[in-house]
């Protein structure tokens, strides 16, 4: 669905049970940017789509060890999202998330699923996974979730080719992860800020090259045994994790750094805020009450602008 | 399948692309054994060789089965599956390629104004 706003071209279509959004600063690059963000999903997809029987992570998981490229980028940007988050963020909930009837792709995961037996069991962790050049381990029996931080990657990545194939500005929305690259538009890249469609607004502007990631525990939600359940789980409990926040939106300087963050802070609930304020990073917190927080280096909160 | 991934099937092929990779130098043969078979803890090198799997001599710092918490494992990479003698018990430690992970410096924000290019939502 091509648009435009400002002189700034836009593209719009379903990926993952979400939706992609490709704005360029020249008019001219468009079709040769989605040509070049089309590709690069497409080899993430075939590399890390863990709900396709042929993915490469799917032959992994059945006794595979050899990573090729895509995969092993993949994975080792997770493993440094682990270690970041001290391991609020862990690619190795994938068994969890499967016990738990994320085992499809959203669209198709049941309604209302049956309950979950409760199982005793030692959950893995990150650091139980050995990567080394195109070689990694881990015991066995990990099955490997790299959702929390593929799409994140996957917009840098895609924005940083776009430039380099077209010399566009770009900004690369991949589910809500922004990545940006290249010039700005004037006064920044403009970013409505909302977890869910109820969520109170907000907009700010990006600068040149910064990011912006947004997690919340009202998105890729569902039902089982009665219990209503998101995707964000503790890798500690391999639980969702408790509902402190309704969303956290962070901006960094790359958005796996703002995704990394943002879904640790769901992790961490209250003790998110002085975490993030640490790391200087400017971020937004909205609790279930509907009150607003936001760090130091957030602006102030301004009515969003017109929807788009 | 290719041959490399063939040789991967075996342990004899995983203690040689070990080798080759300089995996087993940095890292230890044995601890690979153990995590790829989901071993509680570290076993000896030589163990690991024979894929006995016996416990180890080495620092066994696992908590769990499965489980290798914090990277566990140096048999000192002997590449013939000799352990690293003496019998002691020594921490065992990954040696990480690359500084820690941490943040670059967060961008500056400004206030937003007119229509936004995009929305970030919950993912």
């Amino acid at each position: 669905m091509p648009g435009t706003t400002t002189g700034l071209t836009t593209r719009e279509w379903p990926l993952w049970s979400t939706l992609a959004r490709l704005v360029v600063t020249d008019e001219a690059a468009l079709d040769s940017a989605q040509a070049v963000v089309d590709d690069y999903l497409r080899r993430v997809d075939d590399a890390a789509n863990r709900f396709r029987a042929d993915s490469e992570i799917s032959r992994l998981h059945a006794g595979g060890t050899v990573l090729g490229p895509m995969l092993r980028d993949l994975l080792e940007q997770a493993l440094w999202a682990a270690e970041l988050t001290d391991g609020d963020v862990d690619p190795t909930v994938g068994a969890s998330l499967e016990r738990l009837g994320y085992d499809r792709d959203l669209e198709l995961v049941l309604d209302e699923g049956a309950p979950v037996r409760a199982v005793v069991h030692v959950l893995p962790r990150w650091g139980s996974v050995v990567l080394r050049g195109s070689l990694m381990w881990c015991p066995q029996g990990v099955r490997l979730d790299l959702g929390a931080t593929a799409k994140a990657v996957a917009a840098d990545r895609a924005a940083a080719l776009v430039v380099e194939h077209t010399g566009s500005g770009v900004l690369v929305s991949l589910g809500g992860d922004i990545a940006t690259a290249g010039p700005a538009p004037e006064g920044g890249w403009q970013v409505r800020v909302q977890g869910a469609p109820d969520d109170p607004p907000a907009q700010v502007a990006l600068p040149a090259g910064a990011a912006i990631a947004t997690s919340s525990t009202e998105s890729r939600t569902w039902r089982q045994g009665g219990r209503r359940l998101h995707h964000i789980l503790d890798p500690r409990t391999g639980e969702p994790a408790p509902t402190f926040w309704r969303s956290v939106t962070v901006a960094a300087s790359t958005c796996l750094q703002a995704n990394a963050v943002s879904t640790a802070c769901i992790v961490r609930g209250a003790r998110a805020v002085g975490w993030v304020e640490r790391l200087g990073l400017p971020a937004r917190f909205l609790r279930y009450d509907g009150q607003v927080l936001s760090t130091e280096s957030w602006p102030t909160d301004k009515p969003a602008g017109a929807p788009r | 399948m290719d041959q490399r991934d063939r040789d991967l099937t075996t342990a004899r092929g995983l203690r040689r692309a070990l080798v080759a990779t300089g995996v087993a130098g940095s890292l230890g043969f044995a601890a690979l054994a153990a995590a790829s078979t989901g071993t509680t803890g570290a076993v000896s090198g030589a163990a690991a060789a024979r894929g006995s799997g016996l416990p180890a001599r080495v620092g066994a710092t696992g908590s769990g089965a499965g489980l290798l918490p914090g990277l566990t494992g140096d048999d000192g990479g002997q590449e013939n599956g000799d352990d690293d003698g003496g019998g002691q018990t020594r921490p065992l430690r990954v040696r990480h390629q690359r500084p820690p992970a941490a943040v670059l410096p967060g961008p500056s924000l400004l206030p937003g104004s007119g229509p936004s290019q995009a929305t970030t939502s919950g993912s």
